[in-house]
């Protein structure tokens, strides 16, 4: 896949952590490379999922790193429940994840 | 007295010597001599990166055919070098001194 | 005299023996250092380099850790070491135990050439002897096979030998003047930071000490934003003491390579890292 994610998800105490790597160029618009702007690339919107029903959304934008890492907690996942990731960039691509909660 | 009329006739020629702007072909040679000792101190291994800067400014400077600006520059720049000659030398021998002994 | 040449032979001979080159006599002396500096810190735990003196920084970096961010290069590495040469060979038949788990056993004396090779060096070796051009030796590419041939190395011990012979023994001695040398605007020496100063910062960073040092290359650092050898880092520290660096391939960060990397025998690989 050209966009991999990878995904990290364990219950402990009822509460059910999510870690991500996903790998995406996240470029502002605003760096110059050999005296050119490199144009915008960048997720917009990210999406978590816990058996299909929407746990976290994040608007994410410019100001976010290269190949960012995040990292969330919430209530009411089980061991073997299915935690989807899916993004969608300004340029329109997307990619999307999917792994059982350890 | 005929001392400090001496002293006052050097002084007057001293000035008289600096108040014209270099030339061009003084640019030049100033030029050539910081060429000359930047090349001396990436030989002995130890070229400082404020070196290359002025040494750079001294060439636009040049080519631009701004005399006083690129004497200034030269000037600055073999003086650079200089010191980092004078650096890698005393290197040669005090090195020794920062490795740890048992 | 005769007498008098014995007498000059007594204090010849001590004087020719301080100044012969001597590795080992070197490493014990390099590595007592650094226990008297950190009596509490076992051997192993250098290569955690700067996450020994910051707690904050240590559970930062552990729960980096947990997803690396060095991941996609070795994956990418690996496709590319896994990869055939268009003559049908691969990196595998270049190196012993087909490139897998050799990493500690780099930089090495190369007798033919006189140079020493360091794993980046070799790699691209490895390209040329198959017909194909050299990589870019700092990042990028390289920097990702070298990860990939590091990782499977993580664990093992550094073991860099420098033969008894007066041309490796001379490209030893070079890279220890070159580490302990001052240089550049700033007049600093490699020593002047990470053997003098190791944990304390330079401003928003920690200083790593040289001693295992060279065990997390390459590294993927934050700053950077991608993967980097262990030359790009000698760049940057050239940089930031007004130095200007030498190329990638010089005789001069082989030879410090080479030099800091025999100072760490014995202390396993522990690369790819991130670094921040």
């Amino acid at each position: 896949m050209a966009n991999p994610i990878l995904v990290r998800a364990q219950t402990a105490h009822g509460v059910t952590t999510v870690a991500c790597l996903v790998k995406h160029p996240m470029d502002s618009g605003f760096v110059k490379k050999a005296g050119k702007l490199i144009p915008p690339h960048y997720i917009e919107v990210i999406e978590f999922t816990h058996n299909g029903k929407t746990v976290l959304t994040g608007f994410w934008g410019p100001a976010v790193s290269r190949n960012p890492f995040f990292s969330f907690a919430f209530k009411g996942g089980k061991k073997g429940d299915t935690v989807g990731i899916a993004w969608v960039d300004n340029k329109g691509e997307r990619a999307a994840v999917s792994a059982k909660i350890a | 007295m005929r001392g400090a009329a001496v002293v006052l006739l050097a002084l007057g020629i001293g000035f008289a010597h600096a108040a014209p702007a270099p030339d061009l072909a003084a640019a030049k040679v100033a030029v050539a001599a910081a060429d000359a000792a930047a090349g001396r101190a990436r030989a002995a291994g130890d070229q400082w990166m404020p070196t290359l800067a002025a040494l750079k400014a001294a060439h636009v400077a040049l080519a631009r055919g701004d005399a006083a600006a690129a004497v200034t520059a030269a000037t600055h720049a073999r003086h650079l070098a200089l010191l980092s000659l004078r650096q890698a030398a005393e290197q040669k021998r005090l090195w020794r001194n920062e490795v740890p002994r048992q | 005299m005769r007498r008098w040449l014995l007498l000059l032979l007594a204090l010849a001979a001590p004087v020719a023996a301080a100044a012969a080159p001597n590795p080992a006599a070197d490493r014990a002396a390099f590595q007592g250092w650094f226990r008297h500096l950190f009596p509490q810190l076992p051997l192993a735990k250098y290569v955690d380099g700067p996450y020994n003196f910051s707690a904050s920084e240590r559970a930062q970096w552990q729960q980096i850790m947990e997803l690396p961010p060095y991941g996609f290069a070795v994956d990418h590495g690996k496709a590319l070491f896994d990869a055939r040469f268009p003559d049908g060979a691969g990196y595998a038949s270049c190196f012993p135990h087909g490139g897998i788990g050799i990493a500690q056993d780099y930089p090495q004396f190369d007798p033919k050439t006189g140079r020493v090779v360091t794993l980046p060096i070799a790699i691209n070796r490895c390209r040329v002897a198959h017909g194909l051009p050299k990589l870019k030796l700092t990042t990028g590419d390289l920097a990702d096979i070298d990860a990939y041939m590091v990782r499977t190395s993580r664990g093992h011990k550094i073991d860099v030998v420098v033969p008894d012979t007066k041309p490796a023994l001379a490209a030893y001695e070079a890279g220890k003047e070159y580490f302990y040398s001052r240089r550049g605007q700033l007049n600093f020496s490699c020593a002047s930071c990470h053997l003098q100063y190791p944990g304390h910062r330079v401003r928003g960073d920690t200083l790593a000490p040289a001693l295992g040092i060279t065990a997390s290359f390459p590294i993927y650092r934050s700053k950077w934003g991608n993967m980097g050898t262990l030359v790009r880092r000698f760049i940057g520290c050239n940089k930031n003491i007004r130095s200007a660096p030498d190329k990638p391939d010089s005789l001069a960060y082989r030879d410090l390579e080479y030099f800091l990397t025999a100072m760490s025998n014995g202390l396993p690989i522990a690369g790819p890292g991130a670094r921040p």
